[in-house]
């Protein structure tokens, strides 16, 4: 019987930033942790998933986004019900964008699913750097690290909150990063997110298990995992500071 | 005699840059700002013009196939070094083969060109022909959407003199076509993209939408053999050597030849191609082959998502030994997750600043890993201390900057100099 439905929307549109990894570790750390888990994709065109545990969307530039937009709109009333139940909903860049109200600027003119209460304004300057951002996201604080590269603003509405605050890097442009709703965040870090972050994972797989009634907890199997993702963190630590020719 | 100077000047520079030990394209920007004609004035001199080459993956192999095709002719060619592809690179090329008074022997110039200058360049070297190979996914943190860099190559092609020679399985460009242009096609068969284990890797244009229009390939690739490849040219057959292993290396190779095809019209002779074929040498750490101890190390290089899984396609089985590198000139690796490791059962040596992020990676895909190093000259210390394994070759795959030091500690000199 399968304990954890992971969905991921548009895997080709929205994943050519490493959004598979995110799949991929939430997966393997599930399995790792004794659960039976099964992955499933939404494509432009395909029918309305029935249910998932944990919903994933990833990056992708304009272009792609336009292409998908149609199809994303569909999800205005699914996804609010499903987080409203506890379901997680993960967004990673162009992904929280288009879940928020709507992207602007620069010939954009998305609407968005309002999904996140934020407004994506594209046209900021640039960044392309290492990230670290502290989060409240599913109990104490928690210090991420990962990459961003992004040119967008990203304005909370008045009751909205950020998913984190912003350590080193850019994040929305005011020093809070992302955005969070309930067990769902959105956040500009790459990297991707999730694997280089082993205990955000955690606390996502947490969440949707604690839905359904089941129980996640880290086992003596996850330990090179958690090794290999302690030693990248610490070297991208030491070179936050690090400039990447943009161009 | 306006020449005189700027050129003095500029060796001098690159006399001073390389005894401290760089590779410098400073000479190159010297001389452009003395001389914002100089690009101009030298390449003018070439009787069968500019040739240019452009990319997302492919352009230093597919410009050392032009350039060895038209050496096969008899004509002498300037070629820029791999990497040498922005204005101030192409000028210190240029710089260092030229007279005192701007002069330059070679009948044809055939330049690999980064996307981003290509139609400021365009301006300056007035190309005859210009090549485009395919739009991957590359670099995202510097160019960030995919379909701008198709537009890149694209605006420049519209710059050609004479003729345009385009990916016909390239979503982007295979469709380009003008009203006053040659406008040819390279591909590959389709059998033969099927059975590829992940296709060609070319870029999806999901914003432009499925092309309806069947586009013919004036040079197809049809079959792979053991050494090289079948392209066919319209009724006309070729069997070629490929100087590296892998489907990416045969669709160079069309490329390479439908462009010296259009450019030598009627003097291109399919024979002396295949000649050039025969001899050639791989591109710089191109499927290279370097003697480390009693064995040989094979080079394959790679920048991104698209080139890596190409040449980890092109493996017939998984390699007996194999170091894994990538270092801080790929800044963000996230599409290390896009890529399907599983042609390799294990790796011997993961390195690079990056390394723990590649050792988390392939954690994930279950594949067991010997030892993480993080420091390149460790590493390739370690894959040399390896036993002799029984095909005699180590397999090192590397992005460009790892590949320079692992090539360098092997003992071989640095040829290259990057723009």
């Amino acid at each position: 019987m399968t304990d954890l439905t992971i969905l991921q929307l548009y895997p080709e549109q929205l994943g050519v930033s490493g959004d598979g990894g995110n799949v991929v570790t939430l997966a393997e750390r599930a399995r790792r942790g004794g659960l039976d888990v099964a992955v499933t994709e939404h494509r432009p065109g395909d029918a309305l998933p029935a249910a998932a545990d944990v919903v994933l969307i990833g990056s992708g530039p304009l272009s792609t986004l336009r292409a998908i937009h149609s199809d994303v709109l569909r999800f205005r009333e699914l996804l609010s019900d499903w987080s409203d139940a506890g379901i997680p909903v993960v967004a990673i860049g162009g992904g929280m964008e288009i879940l928020s109200r709507g992207i602007s600027g620069e010939g954009a003119d998305l609407e968005g699913l309002g999904f996140f209460d934020a407004s994506a304004h594209r046209g900021a300057q640039r960044r392309a750097n290492y990230f670290k951002v502290s989060t409240p996201y599913g109990g104490g604080s928690l210090y991420l690290l990962g990459f961003e590269d992004h040119a967008t603003r990203f304005e909370l509405g008045a009751g909205a909150s950020p998913f984190g605050a912003v350590v080193s890097g850019g994040g929305n442009g005011d020093g809070r990063e992302g955005v969070i709703r309930g067990a769902s965040f959105g956040t500009q870090m790459k990297g991707p997110a999730l694997p280089l972050n082993p205990a955000l994972t955690d606390r996502v797989l947490t969440a949707a298990v604690a839905r359904t009634g089941g129980a996640y907890a880290v086992a003596d199997a996850h330990a090179t995992l958690d090794e290999y993702a302690t030693k990248s963190r610490e070297v991208i630590s030491a070179n936050l500071e690090h400039v990447f020719k943009a161009m | 005699m306006k020449y005189v100077l700027p050129i003095l000047l500029g060796r001098l520079v690159r006399v001073l840059a390389r005894a401290r030990g760089g590779g410098s394209a400073y000479p190159g920007y010297l001389v452009l700002k003395l001389l914002p004609t100089f690009l101009t004035d030298v390449t003018k001199q070439f009787d069968r013009g500019v040739l240019f080459v452009l990319g997302s993956n492919g352009k230093s192999t597919t410009t050392h196939m032009l350039s060895d095709i038209m050496r096969s002719h008899g004509l002498r060619v300037f070629t820029n070094p791999t990497g040498a592809n922005l204005p101030q690179g192409i000028a210190s090329a240029l710089l260092s083969e030229v007279s005192l008074f701007g002069r330059l022997k070679a009948d044809v110039g055939v330049l690999e060109v980064d996307e981003a200058f290509a139609v400021e360049l365009s301006g300056h070297l007035h190309p005859s022909t210009v090549l485009m190979l395919n739009v991957q996914v590359d670099q995202l943190y510097r160019f960030y959407e995919t379909s701008r860099v198709a537009d890149m190559m694209t605006d420049t092609a519209a710059t050609a003199g004479t003729h345009v020679v385009t990916n016909r399985d390239d979503e982007y460009l295979g469709p380009f076509e003008s009203a006053t242009l040659d406008v040819t096609r390279f591909g590959a068969s389709p059998a033969l993209v099927a059975a590829a284990p992940h296709g060609l890797q070319n870029a999806s244009a999901y914003d432009k939408g499925a092309g309806t229009r069947a586009l013919t390939a004036e040079a197809e690739v049809t079959a792979l053999t053991a050494t090289g490849a079948t392209i066919a040219l319209g009724d006309q057959a070729v069997d070629v050597r490929l100087p590296a292993k892998g489907l990416h290396y045969a669709v160079d190779a069309a490329a390479a030849i439908q462009t010296a095809r259009v450019a030598l019209g009627p003097e291109f002779d399919s024979h002396k191609a295949v000649a050039a074929f025969a001899a050639m040498k791989p591109a710089y750490g191109r499927g290279e082959r370097l003697k480390i101890g009693s064995d040989e190390a094979e080079f394959v290089m790679f920048k991104n998502a698209a080139s890596l899984q190409l040449n980890l396609d092109a493996l017939a089985t998984a390699p007996e030994q194999v170091l894994l590198a990538i270092d801080e000139g790929t800044p963000d690796i996230s599409w290390i997750y896009d890529v399907d490791f599983s042609s390799l059962d294990h790796v011997d040596v993961v390195s690079g600043a990056k390394a723990w992020q590649i050792a988390l990676r392939l954690e994930h895909a279950g594949i067991p890993i010997g030892t993480v190093e993080p420091q390149i000259e460790k590493a390739i210390d370690l894959m040399k201390a390896l036993p002799s394994p029984s095909g005699k070759t180590k397999n090192f795959i590397v992005n460009y900057e790892q590949m320079m030091i692992a090539r360098k500690m092997l003992g071989y000199p640095d040829l290259e100099k990057r723009a």
